[in-house]
C-alpha cells in the first residue's frame, strides 16, 4: 500500500493498493498503483473485491469474464495479531439464485501465506480469462517491485492439496503456497472446491495442516481458470510492534474474547470443539441432518470422550498467541503422538461426524482428512452427504447414489472420494441443485445456495442474511443460544446493526477471534490501524465501512436474482418444528414474516444506489 | 457447605447444579447444593470458583438469566462456558 495521507476516510485516493492484473488466456501482467475509492478499498478484502465485482455482470461462474480476486486485508502481514489473512472473491460457482445467476462470493483463510503474498509489494491479483494449461503462479518481490510468473503445473495435476504444498515446498523453500486439490481441477463436476493455505507446522512437519479458504467454491474457479496453485515468495518482514500494537495484542489473548478459543493448557476454553458441549444442553447439536433427537449420542463426540484414545495437539498459526487448532492424531501404545489424522474444527467435526451420524472421532477425522486433500469446503460436502442419506431413509425403496444412509463411514467416504474426483456431480455440485433435482428442498439445510454451518438454523434465522455463508457473515448464532434473545427487537437489530459487523474482518486482514464479540469497530483496532500507519480514524468510520460493504454485498445478491423468498432457513425449520431443541421457538412461520418484514424494512432503502 | 444431604430449612434452600465444559473439571457434573436464603447466582459461581472469564451462559430453570438474579429453593441452575465456532 502507498499511504499519502492520515485521513483515509475523506481522501482515500491518496492511499493506492499494489494490483496486478493477470490475463491467463496470452499470459501478459498489468501492474499498477490504484488510488482506492473509499475507505472499504483501503481496508481491503471483500471491501475492495466486491466493488470490483459490481463492474460486472456475469450470468455463468466459468465464464472469462468471471475474475478471481486474489488480495489481502489492510493489517494482513502487519504485526498484529492474527493479521495472516488472504481473501478469495469470484462469482460462485456454487451459491446461486433460483434465476440461475452466480452470487459474488469470498472465502478467506490464516495460515501464512496471505502474510508472505503482501510482503512480495502486492496487494491484489487478479486472474482474468483461462490458462489453456495448467499453471501455477509465482509471486516474489524483486529490486524493482513484486514479480508474478506463471510456470507450467502438469506435475502437480491429481496430487492432494498438502501434497501439491510438498512438491512446491522442495522447488521454493522459504515460500507459502495456496493450492487447489482434485475437486478444484474437478472444476466441471465439483462447484464446492476450497484453497488450502500452507501453514509453518505444516511446511516443518510434513502433515497435511492447511487452513483452508472454503466456502463458495473458489477453489473451483482457480480450477477452472487452470491455476493450480500459487507460490508467494518473499522474506519474512516483522517488525517489533509497537506499544499499542503491543497492548492490543496482549488484550486479544489475555482479556478479548479469544480466550475461550485457546488451548486448555493454557487456560483456555479449548478451541471451537468446545462449543459441543453447550450446543447439546440444548439438544441443538446438529445430528442425522440438523434433527437433533434429544439424546446423548453427540456427547461421544465430546473432548473428554476423545482425549483417551487419541492424542490431541493444540496448534497456532504464524505468532499468533491463540492457538484456535486442535490437531488429533493417533495415539501410541506408549502414549504418545501417533499419525497425524486430521484438524478438530467444531464445523468439519460435527458436519462430517455428528450430522452424519458418524460418532466414532477416528472414523469422523479421517473423512474431515479425506476431504482436506481432495480440497473440497467441509461444510459444503459434510452437509450435501447428510443430505444424501436422509433422503435414503426417507425412501429405502429408491435410495439415491450409493444408497449411503446415517453412520455408515465406508459409504460417506465413497461419496467423498466420488464427488472429489469429479465422479459424482450429485454431490459436487452442492446440495441446492441436488435438493431441486429431487422436488424435496424442505429439509435440504442451505441458504441461498451455500449449506449451513453446524448451527441449527432453529437458533439462528439470520443465516437468512448472511453475505457470504452461515456464520461467518452474519454473527447471529449465538443470539438465542448464548444472549438469550427470543424477541422481534433483538432479532431487527440483531441483523440489521450489530451482527452484520463481523464482516469487518473480512475487510481488514484479521481473524474474529481477534474480538468475535464486537468486531472491527473498536478502539483496538483504531489503536492499531493508526500505530501500523498513521491514521487518524474514528470507531464510526470504521463502523461505516463494514456496513456500506455489507449492503454492497446483499445489493449485488439482489442484482443476481435472488428474489425474497429466497432469504429463507429451510422450510422443515419452520413448518416442523423439533421438540427435542431445548430453545425457545424463534423459527415459527409468525416470527420469520414479522423479522422478514422489519429487516427488509430497514435494509431497502439502504441498498438504492449502493453499486452506483 | 454443600452436600446433598445436609438438612435444609432456617434460612437455608437447597438449589441444584450443573456444570458444562471445561466448568465440570476438577469439580461435579450436576449437585444439590445448600445455600442461605437470598443467594445470588453470582455468589454461587464465586462459591465453586469459576473461571468468570468463560462464563457464557447461566441458565435458571431452562431460561437465560443474569448472574444476580436471586435463588430460590429448589432452583435449577447450569453454568456453562461459551465458544464461538469456525
Ligand atoms: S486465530 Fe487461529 S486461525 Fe486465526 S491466526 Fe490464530 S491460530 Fe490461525
Amino acid at each position: 500500500m502507498n499511504i499519502q495521507t492520515t485521513d483515509p476516510v475523506s481522501e482515500s485516493a491518496a492511499v493506492s493498493y499494489h494490483r496486478c492484473i493477470v490475463d491467463l488466456h496470452c499470459g501478459t501482467k498489468e501492474f499498477a498503483n490504484v488510488p482506492c475509492r473509499n475507505f472499504e478499498d483501503v481496508l481491503g478484502g471483500f471491501g475492495r473485491s466486491f466493488q470490483e465485482l459490481a463492474q460486472r455482470q456475469i450470468d455463468n461462474a466459468y465464464c472469462d469474464e468471471n475474475p478471481l480476486i486474489i488480495n489481502t486485508g489492510l493489517l494482513t502481514g502487519s504485526t498484529v495479531m492474527t493479521a495472516l489473512r488472504t481473501y478469495f472473491s469470484g462469482y460462485s460457482p456454487i451459491k446461486g439464485s433460483k434465476k440461475g445467476l452466480p452470487a459474488a462470493m469470498w472465502s478467506t483463510g490464516s495460515g501464512k501465506f496471505g502474510a508472505k503474498f503482501k510482503w512480495t509489494g502486492l496487494d491484489e491479483l487478479i486472474f482474468e480469462n483461462r490458462s489453456e494449461h495448467p499453471v501455477y503462479v509465482v509471486i516474489s518481490e524483486s529490486d524493482s517491485g513484486p514479480k508474478v510468473e506463471l510456470k507450467p503445473a502438469e506435475h502437480l495435476l491429481g496430487l492432494s492439496t498438502h501434497d501439491k504444498i510438498m512438491a512446491l515446498q522442495k522447488e521454493y523453500p522459504d515460500a507459502h503456497f495456496a493450492a487447489i486439490g482434485p475437486a478444484g481441477e474437478n472444476w466441471k463436476n465439483n462447484y464446492m472446491g476450497a484453497v488450502a493455505l500452507s501453514t509453518e507446522n505444516q511446511l516443518k512437519s510434513k502433515e497435511d495442516k492447511c487452513r483452508f479458504a472454503g466456502r463458495g467454491g473458489m477453489g473451483s474457479l482457480m480450477g477452472y481458470k487452470n491455476v493450480l496453485a500459487l507460490v508467494a515468495q518473499s522474506k519474512d518482514k516483522v517488525r517489533k510492534p509497537s506499544e499499542l500494537v503491543k497492548a492490543a495484542n496482549l488484550n486479544v489473548i489475555k482479556g478479548g474474547g479469544s480466550v475461550r478459543i485457546q488451548p486448555l493448557s493454557r487456560g483456555g476454553g479449548g478451541g471451537t470443539w468446545a462449543a459441543y458441549d453447550v450446543l447439546q444442553e440444548f439438544h441443538a447439536v446438529p445430528y442425522n441432518n440438523f434433527r437433533p433427537a434429544g439424546n446423548d449420542i453427540p456427547e461421544k463426540l465430546f473432548r473428554e470422550n476423545v482425549e483417551p484414545d487419541y492424542h490431541i495437539q493444540t496448534e497456532a498459526c504464524y505468532r499468533c498467541g491463540i492457538a484456535c487448532h486442535n490437531n488429533i492424531s493417533e495415539k501410541n501404545v506408549d502414549g504418545n503422538k501417533g499419525e497425524f489424522l486430521a484438524k478438530f474444527d467444531y464445523e468439519p467435526l460435527n458436519l462430517l461426524g455428528t450430522n452424519i451420524g458418524i460418532h466414532n472421532a477416528g472414523q469422523a477425522a479421517r473423512l474431515i482428512q479425506l476431504g482436506d486433500n481432495y480440497g473440497m469446503d467441509s461444510i459444503s460436502l459434510g452437509v450435501t452427504i447428510a443430505y444424501v442419506m436422509a433422503y435414503n431413509e426417507r425412501h429405502p425403496e429408491a435410495p439415491i447414489l450409493n444408497g449411503a444412509r446415517f453412520g455408515d463411514y465406508e459409504k460417506a467416504r465413497d461419496l467423498i472420494i466420488r464427488a472429489g474426483t469429479g465422479d459424482c456431480p450429485d454431490v459436487g455440485q452442492g446440495l441446492m441443485r441436488l435438493s431441486e433435482q429431487l422436488g424435496e428442498t424442505a429439509y435440504a439445510y442451505q441458504v441461498k445456495g451455500l449449506e449451513l454451518p453446524a448451527y441449527q438454523p432453529e437458533s439462528n434465522p439470520g443465516y437468512a442474511w448472511a453475505i457470504a455463508g452461515g456464520h461467518m457473515s452474519m454473527g447471529t448464532y449465538g443470539l438465542l443460544t448464548r444472549e438469550g434473545k427470543s424477541d422481534l427487537d433483538s432479532w431487527v437489530r440483531g441483523v440489521t446493526e450489530d451482527k452484520l459487523h463481523i464482516v469487518g474482518f473480512d475487510m481488514i486482514g484479521l481473524c474474529k477471534f481477534f474480538d468475535i464479540a464486537k468486531g472491527i469497530g473498536t478502539q483496538m483496532v483504531v489503536d492499531c490501524l493508526k500505530s501500523e500507519f498513521n491514521f487518524d480514524v474514528t470507531i464510526a468510520d470504521v463502523r461505516a465501512a463494514v456496513r456500506r460493504a455489507f449492503l454492497r454485498g446483499l445489493a449485488l445478491e439482489m442484482r443476481q436474482g435472488y428474489s425474497k423468498d429466497e432469504f429463507r432457513i429451510p422450510a422443515e425449520t419452520i413448518d416442523k418444528p423439533n421438540p427435542h431443541i431445548k430453545l425457545p421457538n424463534i423459527t415459527s412461520r409468525e416470527f420469520i414474516d414479522q423479522l422478514e418484514k422489519r429487516v427488509w424494512e430497514i435494509f431497502e432503502p439502504e441498498l438504492e444506489g449502493i453499486l452506483n | 457447605m454443600s452436600s446433598a444431604q445436609a438438612p435444609c430449612g432456617r434460612g437455608l434452600m437447597l438449589v441444584h447444579v450443573k456444570l458444562v465444559g471445561l466448568f465440570k473439571t476438577g469439580r461435579f457434573v450436576q449437585q444439590d447444593i445448600i445455600c442461605r436464603d437470598g443467594t445470588k447466582i453470582e455468589e454461587l459461581i464465586e462459591r465453586l470458583e469459576l473461571p468468570l472469564q468463560h462464563l457464557g451462559i447461566i441458565l435458571l430453570n431452562g431460561l437465560h438469566t443474569s448472574s444476580e438474579t436471586v435463588l430460590k429453593p429448589k432452583d435449577s441452575v447450569v453454568l456453562m462456558p461459551f465458544v464461538d465456532g469456525g
